[in-house]
């Protein structure tokens, strides 16, 4: 079930769908619970440079997801975002790390920057990040 | 002009004795020699000599689409006609400027999707590190 999922997940991206842009988004995970096959970057585009911060001016939205080996993975993602929540061009976006994950027959998705926060009904402790090592779990930035 | 004024003349005898769909002979005069002897342009084939080239073909219409085609092939056009009609001044001028790759675009190219490189994202978790190989795609 886990092994038709991920084909899925992985044959999606292929389908090169109609997109205005196309983030690169460098990804390194690891430690990730054996759980969590396929990891997801989800990014959003705004016309308002303000928008990953503020929501103002939003675009549309776009994901891919990956295949985490042993928990891990290291590589770039490319991102297709349609444009269809309003025109361009893009002047900002913002990119956040997802996990997907298997619970009691529920397949789940975990925000990694909600790992953090005990009080979210989303919360595993054993997805915590590692004290001490760098945590990104979004970008931000401007085209 | 006096052996274009002959073919015309061949071509309207010849076209008669045999009772075939009438065929027109076109003309063009280059700017420079031709540098080859033939070249399909116009869905015709041009026979090509010094600055001269000749074709035979239906309908004796002309176009600037035509003589774009054959301005590629062998160089600047200052004449083009076939039997009945030939290319205005203008439409000469046109000519060589498509030939030259001065054309309005016949379609608009899908504009290009905007493209960047973020930052990394990176987590490392607390799970047992003893498979943490990692792959890349």
């Amino acid at each position: 079930m886990i092994r038709a999922a991920l084909a899925l997940a992985l044959a999606l991206p292929a389908a090169a769908p109609a997109q205005d842009a196309l983030l690169e988004v460098p990804v390194r995970v690891a430690r990730v619970p054996a759980a969590a096959a396929v990891g997801s970057v989800t990014c959003a585009v705004f016309a308002d440079p303000t928008g990953p911060a503020s929501n103002v001016g939003y675009l549309g939205s776009g994901a891919r997801w990956f295949a985490l080996a042993n928990g891990a993975f290291a590589g770039r993602i490319t991102v297709p975002v349609k444009f269809d929540a309003g025109p361009g061009p893009a002047r900002a976006y913002r990119c956040a790390l997802y996990f997907i994950f298997k619970e009691e027959g529920r397949t789940l998705t975990l925000a990694a920057g909600r790992l953090a926060d005990r009080a979210a009904a989303e919360h595993r402790p054993a997805f915590a990040a590692a004290p001490g090592a760098r945590l990104v779990h979004e970008v931000t930035g401007t085209f | 002009m006096h052996r274009f004024a002959l073919a015309i003349a061949l071509a309207a005898a010849a076209g008669l004795a045999h009772g075939q769909a009438k065929s027109f002979a076109y003309e063009a005069e280059l700017a420079q020699p031709a540098p080859r002897a033939s070249a399909n342009a116009g869905g015709v084939t041009w026979s090509c000599t010094g600055a001269r080239c000749t074709a035979r073909g239906r309908g004796g219409n002309v176009s600037v689409k035509g003589c774009a085609e054959l301005a590629r092939a062998v160089g600047p056009v200052v004449a083009y006609r076939s039997e009945i009609k030939s290319l205005a001044d203008a439409s000469l001028r046109e000519c060589n400027r498509r030939a030259q790759g001065g054309a309005a675009p016949a379609a608009k190219a899908p504009p290009r999707p905007q493209r960047t490189t973020t930052p990394e994202i990176a987590f490392t978790g607390v799970a047992p590190a003893g498979d943490t190989a990692e792959r890349r795609p």
